[in-house]
């Protein structure tokens, strides 16, 4: 504007001056006119114009002396005219004419030394670019917002140059000041300088400078040629397994639409307010400022649209430094998401497939198989890995136990893919699912193919063999298994398996009584083969074969041999040898043998086993008082242990060496202990005491015995006591209708003892107390769990009948039904209890007025079931009540006969109705 | 067009006013006094020949693109969160600005989402008022991403008032309609909080849930749920420093909740990488520093 308003100034000069050549109408203008002409269009923008306005001037008065301050004032305009068309080449000659001039306005002299800089930029000159920007920095006024541009334009120019070491000491220098001043202009810098960094390998520096502008990205107008440098740092931090450092880099880096959809508003919105400014026709250097705002932005956003798999790889790469941390979980949380959302391309596939690994790798069989079941989903059976994911899904539920749904993935597998290359892997794995799922016919069958299918798989043909071997095994076919394995070890005799065959054939030997040839191999596999696994199996196989050849010395040193580490082969070998003894009555030696049981092995299970024998060496001595000191020694030495639940089976074990009236004493003994107990804060072994009692009572007086047990309660500490005990002292409450009491027990059970087979009895307690207060759903819960439990401990028919009458008391009386009905197809299910869900069955059915199903029933109670004088009496009576409901008279009287004929039935009350039904 | 060129021609007074900016680019400035659906009515303050003088005036809605509210720049700064506020001057604003909740750049949803702010980072018991308050900005404020902000405000809010339940429901379906970071961030902490509760429970009704077949994948999969859940903030927004360090001190919870001190002290490792400068990393080189071998 200044420029123009210099030039208006100076035109009065020329008017006298005589008419160009070069006018538009092909009349010449005069020097006033192509002024004027070229001051109009350049401030209207016309660049173009006032370009040739200005230049048919210059080049028709030039030389004209008259002309000559009109010259000096258009030429600068006339450069700046050049550079806004981009003639940088002309303009830079034009600017140095200009500045050759003295005194040149200083405004004038700056603001042609900037575009000078700029002229040289683009002639490549760089040094000398640099010398203007620096010049232009260093006289120009401080709030001149130009100056920081200039500054930008200085380092770039050490960029431009490769210079990278000077680049970054120059923006370290000048950042912080324009942080200040200029932000927008600063973060440029920013952006430079981490370019900057990278080159010169500073990333140590680089991430620094990251987290600082990550706190203003706001400020960054190319936001997205930041996050370009911040992405490439990040991969840069990754390939120099710098995770960490990665990982704050690539938090860092936005979404693509993200960064689009930012870059998409800034532009409209600064599109929009340099419309409103363009119109007004003010603030020149604001506009000049936006404008190049804008180009930038601009610039970006059109290359940047076009990248593909941004997302992807920025997702990946944040994975795989997860993954370099061995955060499994980390990198397979992201690489979900990839799966989940992103579009199919090679990266998500990859990523996918590391997915259902990594997921495995967490054992997380459900993700696995999940994660592999969208791939599937998502990229169908024909892409590059789907046979790969599709065996691995069955390798999950694997994992997950959950062989059948594993073998049928398999089998999809094989029949997708029968020559592809996981077709032997899940062809083997069908083998191993079969096998888990106990069906050894078919794994047999299985691994078989295996050789015949895929006979170059020779690793995997010999694990087949050795399955199919040991397949033969578990089902006792150990004639088959032996041959199997005598070939497997000559075909691969060092092979991966060739341990496991060795004891195979050994096991396999024993199992068919070949003792002499089993002594053989067991003595050279123990041998050669000490650290082996089966070392002990094969040490107490061996003492077996040696007894079974009646060489009992030999057996007994077998047996001794096993390490008492692997308690269950150790203790099976102990008391084989002590049973030895027995039988070859060196009871002396039998009672060395077990009092170094006692001694050595107090926390075993089988302690009370060891004293029972010592017991048994007592009476046999006659020494009955020696035998019950045996256990009230070993009693009090671990009657307080609340860790060893094996003292109860020592305190029944002791009960049974009193008979009859001996029994009070104990009683009174178990009194005295107890109190002994309170005295010396033996808590544990105090209630055991009470419970003793109990147990000895409970045969003579249920009654008596439940109070000794229900006097437990105050001192039971739930944690530590034994579910055994628990459950006897809330059966008590139980027995005594203090249900609320029972109730609290059972659930301490279910909460401390999850896995104990009395948490059975608790589930059915709690069942009946959710019963009682007719939350009938929870109860039907617990009687359900007990059902899929299965341990037997609750008897089937017992728990059924429970569950009838709860289904039926929640008002659902068909599954009342259907659960008698299962009961009376279960075969352990007691003759008593089917009676009674016969009798009942017809009851609810003669309700339901299914009278002639119900009749069937009612017979059948008397037909079958005769020695259930009640329920039959019940049953003959029903039936004749039945009958005569439907009229049947005559039938019924025949019922009422038959029953009335039943003497030994009289004691019941319906006998003396049918009996008056029949006089009538 | 007739009362536009009027108004035009008027000379407003020089005090900080609302300014009416009509679709035709004109704006009026003047005293809001009331706004509908169909009209905006205000007062033009005019200096005419025989002094000064007020216009009551009523525009229609259509006519009306914003309306910018008269506010002080110490105001503005507040709103803008350049600036921080105490809660009886937060509690002033909102009052001077709610009604025009509703109305495009009123400030009112601003300042109601600072105060809720306050009350709940407050000792006090103020979590139910800051629900409240929040659930009006939610149904009624004119700016989509302040109401984003107050959803993610409440879920604290609902947390806080013991609405846990309530919390991971709202959690959950805000889940599905919002990409929001911040909001996506709580949402997923939220329901971190609700299955480490749950777990928690869980455990303490089970304490060998290890040995009870039903109770072990039931164990598993709240142990799990909540430990995804807290990593995503880490995982997914990272640059949201103090939720995602917040998140990842929770897994090193669960983990030590869980009994498993080597995972507990690589989520403090990470924690210590990755977040230096949180709150959490405090806590998480106590963690590192009680594990380590004492010497």
């Amino acid at each position: 504007m200044r420029l123009i308003l210099t030039l208006s100034f100076v035109l009065a000069m020329v008017l006298l001056v005589p008419r160009s050549r070069a006018a538009e109408d092909g009349e010449p203008m005069t020097a006033l006119e192509l002024v004027q002409a070229g001051q109009a269009a350049y401030l209207q923008r016309d660049y173009v114009m006032a370009r040739t306005h200005f230049e048919t001037f210059l080049t028709d008065y030039s030389e004209s002396e008259e002309a000559q301050e009109a010259v000096r004032a258009v030429r600068p305009l006339f450069a700046i005219c050049l550079i806004r068309v981009r003639e940088f080449g002309a303009a830079l000659e034009a600017i140095d004419q200009v500045l050759e001039i003295k005194g040149v306005e200083q405004a004038m002299r700056l603001e042609l030394t900037f575009w000078k800089g700029i002229c040289q930029l683009q002639a490549a000159d760089h040094a000398e670019a640099q010398v203007s920007f620096g010049t232009y920095y260093k006289e120009a006024p401080k709030t001149d917002p130009r100056r920081f541009e200039a500054a930008i334009l200085f380092g770039t120019g050490y960029l431009i140059q490769g210079q990278y070491l000077e680049a970054i000491a120059f923006f370290r220098l000048r950042v912080e000041e324009l942080e200040v001043n200029a932000p927008e202009a600063a973060a440029r810098m920013i952006t430079l300088q981490l370019h900057a960094l990278l080159q010169t390998d500073e990333l140590e520096e680089a991430v620094a400078l990251t987290l600082r502008a990550s706190e203003k990205f706001d400020q960054f107008v190319q936001i997205i040629g930041l996050q370009s440098l911040i992405l490439q740092l990040g991969s840069r931090l990754l390939e120099a397994e710098r995770y960490y450092e990665a990982i704050r880099c690539f938090h860092y880096v936005w979404p693509q639409q993200q960064l689009i959809d930012l870059q998409t508003g800034r532009q409209e919105r600064l599109e929009k307010r340099l419309r409103t400014l363009k119109a007004r026709g003010k603030a020149d250097a604001l506009v000049f400022q936006l404008d190049g705002i804008l180009t930038r932005i601009t610039r970006e956003l059109e290359h940047f649209s076009k990248v593909t798999h941004y997302n992807e790889a920025l997702r990946m790469r944040l994975a795989s430094a997860y993954l370099g941390l061995q955060r499994y979980r980390q990198g397979a949380l992201i690489m979900e998401g990839m799966l989940a959302e992103m579009e199919l391309n090679e990266i998500v596939e990859g990523a996918s497939v590391n997915l259902v690994q990594c997921w495995m790798q967490e054992a997380r069989w459900d993700r696995a198989a999940a994660s592999a079941e969208l791939y599937l989903k998502r990229f169908g059976f024909d892409a590059k890995s789907s046979a790969t994911v599709l065996f691995m899904k069955g390798q999950a539920w694997q994992g997950a136990r959950n062989y059948e749904e594993a073998l049928e993935v398999f089998d999809d597998c094989l029949e997708r893919y029968p020559s592809g290359e996981m077709a032997p892997n899940a062809s083997f794995m069908r083998g191993i699912c079969l096998l888990q799922l106990d069906r050894s016919p078919e794994a047999i069958k299985v691994f078989r193919e295996v050789a015949v299918v895929f006979p170059d798989k020779e690793a995997l043909v010999e694990s087949a063999k050795y399955w199919e071997g040991m397949a033969h095994s578990f089902a006792s076919e150990h004639e088959r298994c032996l041959t199997l394995m005598q070939n497997l070890l000559k075909k691969y005799p060092q092979g991966y398996y060739q341990v496991d065959a060795k004891f195979r054939i050994a096991f396999s030997e024993h199992a068919l009584a070949m003792y002499d040839q089993g002594i053989s191999s067991l003595t050279a596999f123990i041998r050669k083969h000490a650290d082996s696994s089966y070392v002990d199996e094969a040490k107490l196989l061996l003492g077996d074969a040696y007894f079974a050849q009646g060489e009992l010395e030999d057996g007994m040193v077998a047996y001794a041999s096993i390490a008492p580490e692997s308690t269950r082969f150790f203790e099976e070998g102990y008391f084989k040898s002590g049973k030895a003894l027995k039988l070859s009555e060196r009871y002396e030696d039998m009672e060395a043998h077990y009092q170094k049981f006692a001694e050595v092995y107090p926390k075993s299970a089988r302690l009370p086993d060891a004293l029972s024998h010592l017991a048994w060496l007592k009476q046999h001595e006659g020494d009955l008082e020696g035998a019950r000191l045996a256990y009230w020694k070993a009693l009090d030495e671990h009657g307080d242990d609340a860790e060893k639940p094996t003292v109860l089976d020592l305190i029944l074990g002791l009960q049974k060496l009193y008979d009859g009236d001996e029994q009070d004493m104990l009683s009174k003994a178990w009194e005295a202990k107890r109190a002994e107990a309170l005295k010396s804060k033996q808590a544990t072994y105090a209630v055991r005491c009470l419970w003793a009692r109990g147990m000895l009572l409970q045969r003579r007086s249920p009654a008596q015995a439940a109070v000794f047990l229900r006097q437990m309660e105050p001192e039971l500490n739930p944690e530590i006591c034994s579910a055994r005990l628990l459950v006897d002292v809330a059966d008590a409450f139980a027995q005594t209708e203090a249900l609320p009491e029972a109730a609290s027990i059972y659930q301490d059970i279910v909460k401390w003892h999850p896995n104990a087979l009395e948490r059975d009895r608790a589930e059915v307690g709690l069942g009946q107390e959710a019963m009682r207060k007719k939350d009938y759903a929870k109860a039907l819960s617990h009687f359900s769990r007990v059902e899929r439990r299965q341990s037997g401990v609750v008897p089937l028919g017992q728990l059924l009948l429970v569950k009838a009458s709860c289904q039926d008391l929640a008002g659902d009386r068909r599954a009342g039904l259907k659960t008698l009905k299962g009961l009376l197809a279960e075969k352990s299910v007691t003759s008593g209890q089917k009676a009674e869900a016969l009798m009942r069955s017809g009851q609810w059915l003669a309700e339901g007025k299914e009278e002639n199903e119900a009749l069937a029933y009612f017979e059948r109670v008397y037909l079958v079931y005769g020695r259930y004088a009640s329920l039959v009496s019940t049953a003959y009576w029903s039936r004749g009540q039945l009958l005569e409901k439907l009229g049947e008279t005559e039938k019924a009287q025949e019922v009422y006969r038959e029953f009335v004929a039943r003497e030994e039935l009289k004691t019941y009350p319906e006998y003396a109705l049918a009996k008056e039904r029949v006089s009538g | 067009m007739i009362v536009c060129f009027l108004l035009a021609i008027l000379v407003t007074c020089a005090q900080a006013q609302d300014v009416v900016h009509l679709h035709s680019g004109d704006s009026f400035e003047g005293k809001i006094l009331s706004t509908n659906e169909k009209w905006v009515e205000f007062n033009v303050i005019i200096d005419g020949p025989r002094g000064r003088g007020e216009s009551r005036k009523r525009l229609p809605r259509k006519e009306i693109a914003f309306i910018d509210f008269a506010q002080s720049e110490a105001d503005i700064a507040i709103a803008e969160g350049e600036q921080t506020a105490d809660v009886e001057t937060l509690r002033r604003l909102w009052v001077r600005h709610e009604r025009y909740l509703a109305e495009a750049n009123s400030p009112a949803g601003a300042y109601g989402v600072l105060l809720s702010e306050q009350w709940l980072a407050s000792t006090t018991d103020q979590a139910t008022a800051a629900l409240h308050m929040l659930d009006k900005i939610i149904a009624g404020d004119w700016d989509e991403t302040r109401r984003a902000r107050a959803q993610q405000r409440r879920l604290k809010a609902l947390v806080l008032t013991g609405r846990s339940e309530e919390a991971a429901e709202a959690a959950t379906s805000l889940l599905e309609k919002t990409t929001d970071p911040l909001v996506t961030v709580e949402a997923r902490q939220v329901l971190g909080y609700a299955a480490f509760d749950a777990l928690r429970e869980l455990v303490e009704a089970h304490p060998r849930w290890m040995e009870d077949d039903e109770i072990f994948p039931q164990r598993n999969a709240l142990f799990h749920e909540a430990i995804d859940h807290f990593l995503f903030g880490n995982l997914f927004q990272g640059a949201l420093r103090e939720p995602a360090a917040s998140g990842l001190w929770q897994v090193c919870e669960v983990y030590l909740h869980a009994k498993m001190p080597e995972k507990a002290r690589s989520a403090a490792e990470d924690l210590l990488k990755l977040y230096p400068e949180s709150n959490e990393s405090n806590l998480a080189t106590q963690l590192l520093n009680d594990a380590s071998p004492k010497s």
